[in-house]
């Protein structure tokens, strides 16, 4: 169950991800720091997700 | 279709968009406007439909107006309408709304506000309190919105991190360390997203208005 929440979650925050790299060119440290933080969660999600799939394994 | 009467010659494309359905209003709002020194070129709207049409036309040329001038209580589409359409539409952001009403009741008035209006003036304004909001909105040109498709990618952006938090939300009873972590995370960057949006949508200009306090009735 937690490992579909967050293969979920890890799509949306991916996206998320994209779609700011994406404007970085137009903006500021501000925004940098969105996407900073937004790789941290995607790279938090990856391990979670690894950690939760071995278990059920 | 808009009536227009240039107040003066500009040679500029700047206006005012007065939406009213009763034409004495929008006369005695044009002499006001005389009176507060204003130059744009002035534009009558009968009705919400039509401003909204007119104001569809004039954002794709990119000559928003200075200023509109709006009504409440208006045959068709309300002034309130007016305003809750603007308000979902990101060209409009920076649009300057003031509405002149003969209500003076208080719900109103703060929906009006609520739907993003700058100021409410029960009609009429007196010349001295309609020149201090004519100059707000003179400071504040050009009324043209600049989003660059960053605005959307904001949206889109807090949608997504919204969408993970809810996810995440539906498995609150097995939370662990690192999925506080990561909520914390994901909170920080819904935090700046939002308030980044607001900023874009809201620029300073308009959070420095002293509001409620310029709830101007004349």
């Amino acid at each position: 169950m937690k490992t579909d929440h967050y293969k979920t979650m890890l799509e949306s925050v991916e996206r998320a991800l994209q779609v700011c790299r994406e404007s970085l060119d137009k903006v500021d440290e501000s925004h940098r720091k969105i996407c900073d933080d937004l790789q941290d969660a995607r790279d938090r999600l990856r391990a979670l997700l690894l950690s939760s799939a071995s278990q059920r394994a | 279709m808009a009536m227009s009467d240039a107040l003066s010659s500009t040679g500029s494309d700047r206006r005012i968009l007065i939406i009213d359905d009763e034409e004495d209003s929008f006369h005695l709002i044009r002499r006001l406007l005389r009176r507060v020194g204003a130059t744009e070129a002035v534009e009558w709207c009968r009705d919400g439909e039509r401003g909204l049409s007119r104001l569809d036309q004039l954002v794709q040329r990119e000559t928003l107006p200075t200023l509109v001038i709006l009504d409440l209580q208006m045959p068709g589409l309300s002034g309130h309408a007016v305003l809750a359409a603007l308000k979902n539409d990101p060209r409009f952001s920076r649009l300057f709304v003031v509405v002149v009403s003969s209500s003076s009741l208080p719900e109103d008035i703060a929906r009006a506000i609520q739907l993003g209006a700058f100021c409410y003036f029960e009609k009429y304004p007196t010349p001295e309190k309609f020149a201090r909001v004519y100059e707000v909105a003179k400071e504040r040109l050009p009324a043209v919105p600049t989003d660059d498709g960053y605005e959307t990618a904001l949206r889109e952006i807090i949608d997504l991190v919204e969408n993970a938090l809810t996810v995440c939300s539906t498995s609150a009873t097995e939370y662990n360390a690192a999925d506080r972590e990561l909520l914390n995370t994901l909170g920080t960057i819904r935090r700046r997203a939002t308030a980044r949006y607001l900023d874009r949508l809201n620029p300073p200009d308009r959070a420095r208005w002293p509001f409620p306090s310029s709830f101007t009735r004349s």
